[in-house]
């Protein structure tokens, strides 16, 4: 069967709900053929109460039926619906969830902060113009969401850190609405409390980064460039100047008077004076004078990646390169034994690629092998004992830019079950849905066989060659020490291999000759 | 009317009233009253029916327009006025005038139009008529052979269809409806109380033997009945057949006296679309209650009796001085039945007859998209033929690679091809959008039964947003082709009507060009509910974006005038009233801007004012067609931007109704567009020129060459169509001759 040639995806944010239909077409872009928004305002009360009224599901349902209409234009039946913070916050979000399918058929994905991150950095790569350039120097990306705002960092064309704050423009302002009333001097407090949260951030960041470039995005970005006089739709550099004359415009225009002279929808009106704040305070820390607001969205990160899936799209940067950058950041934070691990890494992922005839997994489940080992030993941090259990706490509270929860489920449960010798019977594998259990199992077994293999934490074995047939599995090491530690580490750890694959894991050691 | 329609109208007049021109500030230096200034364009008119250069059947049909406007200006302008009077409302308008110094003006400037309407038709038509063999008589005119032939029309045809209407005690006054023309009659009772069929006829008051009734003349047979007279041809206005056998229906009285009359009432609707549900079925109610609006006017014959005139007054509640007595038929809308039924028969009477030529920017209406898709294409109606536009809906239902269709409707005609290409559209599984404009004043019936069919037909109709009229006239279809999705357009300055195609003058351009795309997508989608798009790529919508960019557009010449360049500004529309953008005009005047308006009908700015205006002229075309293009040109420092738009540069189109404006980009099309302006600004025939007094006057002749913009633009598109077929026959390719038959 041929392919759609069109992709419906339907955002449903904090403050509106958009249709964007886009346009595949093989190895290439894809192209945005009709975008349509409709403002609805339901995340403030998702971040005020915690829940969503049967109303507010009601005027989804309407609109999504519009949805409908428009979609039909194209002949698509099906969409695919992406949900964030404001459905994530909401106590009854699988209600909800559920609600819609009922009545309209579409169904609604809840992602993560990390997935939701990935979709917006992937859309800001692909449409800021020279991003490859940029990230040679230090550049801050700042993605300013309704819910919260995530900072991630590039060096020397490498992703180094990404921090989620829960500072976004609708939050802010729903937390602080009820100072607006009992100050005068609201913009002092609304300084006062982001300044705050950001110190916070500063505190965790990179040291030593030498910020050259600066890039905003983020929903609200397009009012703040109409109020620069430049194209909504399209990237633009703001420099400094520019964007301090749109904060004194946003300092002394009340948003009820912005919605009438300057045509800014109502809801976000108020919103755009604590994006403004963070732009400015990310200015003045970095020092740079000016901003690179590109036009991306989620839906666009959205569209790139399932294009990248299915239809041959190159995208501009490697999206597992920035994942294993960030999970090193992470590995690093939490002082792993970096040679240990990237020892442990190499035999993992050999093993894994020369097993490929049997254990019928593929690159993504790869590189959750290799997540998995990079971040196998974070739990030692908190303590040498049971760290598994710590290292699964670590990593299942740590955003990985790139994974879903479930993957982030799997690296997790590997880290936790890859030193205990009683797996099966742990409620955490217990409870996991049994494709993924079967996954942990595979991926845990691996990596248990690797670690063994650097047991000593001394890299004693400098290469490898692996044999694997129907029924066995030889890995032949090269070394100059006693491996008597290493061959009784994988002799106690192989035995999970043996029952996952049918197939008995045996280590050689193939002595130098002289 | 009830309390609550009564508090509606109140807040909307009021509203309405303070909407326009806000913050212009009234001078009557500076600005002509828009009423007047449209009694002038009805006057204007009136001329052309009195100007003996015109064939003879054109001046009566020019005749009829001019009655048939001034029935609709009663009906909403001075309707509206007489709202906004009574709720004591009078604020002075731009002019300067207060609402009651307006109806007063109206009233002197309509009966001195009124005379001069009856004085052409019975002094100058009539006779003329006469002379061609036609007469239009009255009954007692009539030789004994014809009158016996109006009696038996009258028994087998009339007499049939009337209902007199007594009034009595148990019987109140009937409901006279708006616009139609009744018999009113005053009787007496016989004392020998003979029996008859009157039985319902009784007295007016107890004791008193006046009888009163009225009859409305039937308008399901033609106004004028036709017989042969020793002379020629000759017509009977029907009311004088039934007046002349008026005994027949009331036997067993005595008719006193009997009259002719009829009533305008106020036709503005009153939709609350706020609290409508049904936005559909709110106007048909609304519809409905228009036939019991204000009467606000009473036409009766001159010589009616004063007792029934008085009687009418009374029951109407009619003010005395609302009351036009009238020397001739009343209304004389029935001429353009009388020149339809009988210019065929009459060819050297009538214009030569126009026959809209092929669009000369398109070769043959095959292959729309791939003419389209290769370069823009300019229709200029009517000297061109619609064809292209039903062409091009037509292919676009058939067409297996497009997907959706949508388009805007305000005015359609009854047996529109372009509805039932969007039938057949939904019915071929494209999705059809129409958005279909259900307050189009006196369309709005027609508009309901479009809506309803094209909903049936399976398209999706909805009818735009609350509060604000859809003018704009564009259609999309969009199209799935091997490079990917690809959207055509039509964008227009009139009506998807293929009627009044043949009449209006209007320029549509097709494109396929892709900002042009989007923004019709994006368009669309506002008008659907979705929010607006923050910017547009190359559209001007009204009424949150358009008056601002021809504001900027003038300050832009303003200000390049001020630096020493050429500045230059030609606009052409239907109105001019709005007091922003005359301002805006009279400060790019005084800055030596160089402005030329071609304005067909309400012009408010004053021009030729020293300090004020003098670099300013305006005229007027009124000619065979109706002109109805918008176009607007800016010098901008010799880029010479040139738009097209379905508004006029009047509030209601810049503040209250959805309006589209578009930039010509086609060299060719702007070419075309530009030839519009020149050969119309060079008119020396049909153009009135506006004076700074107000009145307008038509250029001596002396010494300039005599153009008639409307005959030189048929001239252009038929030398076009030759030159267009002679292109083709030479690309035909003829079979060689046989071997055989070579020498």
């Amino acid at each position: 069967m041929s392919k759609d040639p069109f992709i419906a995806i339907i955002d449903f944010g904090s403050l509106a709900l958009r249709l964007k239909i886009f346009e595949t077409f093989p190895n290439r872009k894809p192209k945005e053929v009709e975008s349509v928004r409709t403002y609805f305002s339901f995340g403030a009360k998702t971040y005020r109460d915690g829940y969503v009224t049967a109303e507010q599901i009601a005027e989804f349902c309407e609109i999504l039926e519009g949805y409908r209409l428009k979609m039909k234009e194209y002949a698509l039946a099906k969409a695919v619906c992406i949900a964030t913070s404001s459905f994530r916050e909401a106590r009854n979000k699988d209600f909800l969830v559920e609600q819609i399918r009922l009545r309209t058929d579409f169904k609604v994905v809840v992602i993560d902060n990390a997935q939701e991150r990935y979709y917006h950095n992937l859309a800001v790569k692909e449409n800021q113009p020279d991003f490859v350039d940029i990230i040679r120097n230090g550049t801050m990306m700042l993605d300013i969401g309704a819910g919260s705002i995530q900072a991630t960092v590039y060096d020397k064309s490498e992703f180094i850190f990404s921090q989620n704050m829960l500072l976004g423009s609708l939050r802010v302002s729903e937390l602080l609405s009820d100072l607006e009333r009992k100050t005068t001097h609201y913009t002092e407090v609304l300084e006062e409390f982001i300044s705050q949260d950001l110190d916070d951030y500063h505190s965790v960041e990179p040291k030593g980064i030498s910020y050259k470039e600066f890039i905003a995005f983020g929903g609200d970005i397009g009012f703040i460039k109409t109020l620069a006089g430049l194209s909504s739709r399209a990237y633009c550099f703001l420099t400094k100047k520019q964007f301090l004359d749109v904060y004194d415009l946003l300092l002394r225009t009340k948003s009820t008077d912005l919605a009438l002279t300057h045509n800014v929808p109502s809801l976000n009106a108020s919103l755009l004076l604590p994006t403004a704040i963070l732009i400015k305070k990310m200015l003045d820390y970095t020092g740079l004078d000016g901003v690179h607001l590109p036009a991306a969205s989620l839906s666009d990160g959205v569209a790139y990646h399932l294009a990248y899936d299915s239809w041959g799209f190159q995208l501009k940067q490697d999206p597992e390169l920035d994942l294993i950058a960030a999970a090193r950041h992470i590995a690093k934070r939490y002082r792993s034994d970096k040679k240990h691990t990237e020892n442990v890494e190499k035999h993992a992922l050999a093993i894994f690629d020369a097993c490929v005839k049997y254990h019928g997994m593929g690159s993504q489940e790869r590189l959750l092998l290799r997540i998995a080992v990079i971040l196998h030993e974070v739990g030692k941090y908190i303590h040498v004992s049971k760290h598994g259990s710590r290292s699964y706490h670590i990593i299942n509270t740590t955003e990985l830019i790139g994974l879903n929860e479930n993957e982030r489920e799997v690296v997790a449960c590997c880290a936790r079950f890859y030193a205990k010798p009683i797996m099966f019977s742990d409620r955490f594998y217990t409870y996991l849905p049994s494709d993924t259990k079967m996954l942990v199992s595979k991926l845990t077994a691996i990596l248990r066989i690797a670690d063994a293999m650097d047991a000593s934490h001394r890299q004693k074995i400098r290469s490898t060659s692996i044999t694997a047939t129907t029924d066995s599995l030889t890995i032949c090491c090269d070394s100059a020490y006693d491996l008597t530690f290493e061959e009784w580490a994988f002799d106690q750890k192989r035995e999970l291999y043996s029952q996952v694959f049918g197939v008995a894991p045996s280590l050689r050691l193939r002595r130098p000759t002289k | 009317m009830n309390s609550k329609n009564e508090k509606k109208k109140t807040q909307k007049n009021g509203g309405k009233k303070q909407t326009d021109n806000v913050g212009i500030e009234s001078n009557s230096e500076r600005f002509f009253n828009r009423e007047l200034s449209w009694l002038e364009f009805n006057d204007r008119i009136l001329f052309e029916s009195r100007d003996t250069k015109h064939p003879l059947l054109e001046r009566v049909k020019f005749l009829s327009i001019t009655a048939s406007n001034l029935d609709e200006f009663y009906i909403v302008r001075v309707a509206s006025l007489r709202d906004m009077q009574s709720i004591q409302y009078n604020e002075r308008d731009i002019s300067g005038l207060t609402v009651d110094e307006q109806l007063e003006r109206i009233d002197a400037k309509t009966r001195s139009s009124m005379a001069l309407m009856y004085s052409t038709y019975t002094r100058s038509l009539v006779p003329s008529l006469h002379a061609h063999g036609i007469d239009i008589l009255d009954y007692h005119q009539l030789d004994k052979k014809s009158r016996a032939s109006a009696d038996r029309y009258f028994m087998t045809t009339l007499y049939p269809i009337l209902t007199p209407m007594a009034v009595d005690a148990s019987r109140p006054f009937p409901l006279i409806y708006s616009r139609q023309l009744n018999i009113c009659v005053l009787a007496g009772r016989r004392s020998d109380g003979e029996n008859s069929s009157t039985e319902g006829l009784i007295s007016e008051e107890d004791g008193d033997d006046l009888l009163f009734a009225t009859l409305q003349v039937p308008t399901v047979v033609p106004r004028l009945f036709e017989c042969r007279t020793s002379s020629g041809l000759a017509f009977v206005p029907i009311e004088q057949i039934i007046r002349a056998n008026i005994h027949l229906l009331f036997t067993g009285v005595d008719i006193i006296s009997t009259g002719f009359f009829r009533v305008m009432r106020n036709a503005d609707l009153d939709i609350d679309e706020d609290e409508a549900e049904d936005l559909l079925k709110e106007i048909e109610e609304q519809v409905r209650m228009r036939r019991y609006g204000e009467i606000i006017r009473l036409e009766v014959n001159e010589d009616m009796d004063i007792h029934l005139l008085k009687y009418i007054t009374d029951a109407l509640e009619i003010n005395r001085k609302d009351i036009f007595c009238v020397t001739g038929p009343i209304d004389l809308t029935f001429l353009m039945r009388l020149y339809s039924g009988i210019a065929k028969n009459y060819p050297a009477l009538c214009d030569t007859p126009h026959m809209p030529q092929k669009p000369s920017m398109f070769d043959g209406t095959d292959n729309m998209f791939d003419q389209i898709r290769a370069k823009d294409r300019l229709v200029h109606l009517p000297y061109e033929s619609f064809d292209p536009v039903a062409a091009f809906l037509d292919q676009a239902a058939r067409d297996p690679k497009v997907l959706a269709i949508k388009q805007t409707l305000y005015r359609v005609s009854k047996a529109s091809p372009i509805i039932e290409s969007l039938a057949m559209a939904a019915q071929n599984g494209k999705q059809v959008m129409a958005l279909v404009e259900l307050k189009a004043r006196f369309d709005e019936e027609n508009n309901i039964n479009w809506a309803k069919k094209l909903e049936n037909a399976g398209c999706h109709v909805i009818y735009g947003l609350v509060g604000l009229k859809t003018h704009s006239k564009i259609t999309l279809v969009v199209r799935q082709e091997e490079a990917g999705i690809r959207r055509y357009l039509h964008l227009g300055t009139g009506n998807y009507n293929n009627i009044t195609a043949k009449i209006y003058t209007d320029i549509g351009v097709f494109t396929a060009s892709e900002p042009f795309g989007v923004d019709a997508s994006e368009f669309f989608n506002m008008l659907s509910g979705f929010s607006q798009p923050p910017e547009w790529r190359r559209f001007i919508p009204a009424p949150l974006w358009l008056k601002d960019f021809f504001i900027q557009k003038i300050h832009k010449e303003i200000k390049n005038a001020k630096e020493g360049k050429k500045a230059h500004i030609i606009a052409k529309m239907n109105a001019l009233v709005d007091g922003k953008i005359i301002d805006a005009l009279y400060d790019a005047s005084s800055a030596g801007v160089r402005i030329e308006l071609i304005v067909r009908g309400i012009c408010c700015l004053r021009p030729g004012v020293p300090g004020l205006s003098e670099n300013i002229k305006v005229c007027s075309i009124t000619g065979r067609f109706l002109e109805h293009s918008r176009i607007f040109y800016f010098f901008n420092e010799g880029a010479e931007d040139i738009y097209l738009s379905s508004a006029d540069w009047m509030p209601r189109n810049l503040d209250r109704r959805v309006e589209l404006m578009f930039p010509v980009e086609d060299e060719a099309c702007r070419a075309r567009v530009m030839e519009v302006l020149d050969i119309e600004l060079k008119d020396t025939m049909r153009s009135h020129w506006l004076c700074a007094d107000g009145t307008y006057h038509k250029l001596d002749l002396r010494g300039k060459k005599k153009i008639d913009s409307q005959i030189e633009l048929i001239r252009i598109s038929e030398d076009a169509a030759k030159a267009k077929e002679r292109e083709r026959e030479y690309k035909v390719f003829v079979p060689a001759e046989p071997p055989e038959d070579r020498q």
